[in-house]
């Protein structure tokens, strides 16, 4: 599925996420059943930074000019890194768009 | 984010139960349970064999309506050492229970009720509509079997007959009786 930097993206309500050591643990549910050994992920910290901002409530370019003022980095640099993560997420349906 | 270190990169890579610490899969199953959901995961040890295996599946159900009975197979996270618990309800009063692994020699401490995440209402492989109903939920009486370890002296039973059934069949494995 092809990212497109005008569109809004949230996460999806049917997964249950916790911060464990510094990693964020994403567990999707099926049928209100989570099943650790058939689908778990884990997000590294700065993959927490843009979930976080993966709210519905701003664009995908808003959400890199964000992150790029935070980590001092270009635009570019930054896109290509957020791209490459929402392009799994959307594979795995942690997230959809708005 | 644009660092060299791989580790500086936002990524997401999958993961499984067995490669979490005891403490990391309680507070995942805490954050479950606490949301009314169910959660499945491998069981680890043998502490409740011959009830629950080693690498068997477990599905955890929060009590919601329901109450904590004696006999019953729960999760809960110890309070001193926040490790992840599957053992049986062998007492319990209004605030605080005693849990015992139906294999293992010795009580587990006193912990308050509000530990236990949840019961557990399903093994996989599957088991029998009767040891699904009376020895995983208000199995009492394996509970009381359990207390004064019958089960346990059962289990080393078991465990000695598998294994020697196992060596015959040319099967090699090293587990541990009470992990």
């Amino acid at each position: 599925m092809a990212i497109d930097l005008s569109k809004h993206y949230r996460k999806t309500n049917d997964l249950i996420a916790r911060e464990i050591e510094g990693e964020l643990v994403i567990v999707p549910l099926k049928s209100g059943i989570g099943n650790l050994d058939a689908e778990m992920y884990a997000l590294s910290a700065t993959g927490i930074a843009v979930w976080n901002l993966l709210d519905g409530q701003s664009t995908l370019e808003e959400i890199i000019k964000s992150l790029s003022e935070e980590y001092q980095a270009s635009n570019e640099e930054i896109k290509a890194d957020v791209i490459e993560l929402l392009d799994e997420l959307l594979s795995k349906g942690l997230i959809i768009e708005r | 984010m644009s660092d060299d270190s791989a580790d500086a990169r936002p990524a997401i890579k999958r993961i499984d139960s067995i490669s979490l610490s005891s403490q990391a899969l309680g507070a995942i199953v805490k954050a479950f349970t606490e949301k009314g959901n169910q959660i499945k995961f491998t069981a680890r040890g043998d502490s409740m064999f011959p009830f629950i295996k080693d690498g068997e599946t477990v599905l955890v159900s929060p009590y919601g309506q329901t109450q904590p009975d004696r006999g019953d197979i729960i999760a809960y996270i110890d309070s001193s050492t926040k490790d992840l618990i599957v053992h049986r309800i062998i007492a319990l009063t209004s605030d605080m229970f005693s849990a015992k692994g139906d294999c293992c020699l010795q009580k587990d401490p006193i912990q308050p009720q509000s530990n236990i995440l949840g019961y557990i209402s399903k093994t996989s492989p599957p088991k029998s509509a009767f040891y699904e109903n009376k020895f995983t939920k208000n199995g009492q009486l394996i509970s009381f079997l359990s207390k004064i370890g019958f089960i346990q002296f059962f289990g080393i039973i078991l465990k000695y007959l598998d294994k020697t059934y196992k060596n015959l069949i040319g099967f090699h494995e090293d587990n541990q009786l009470c992990s």
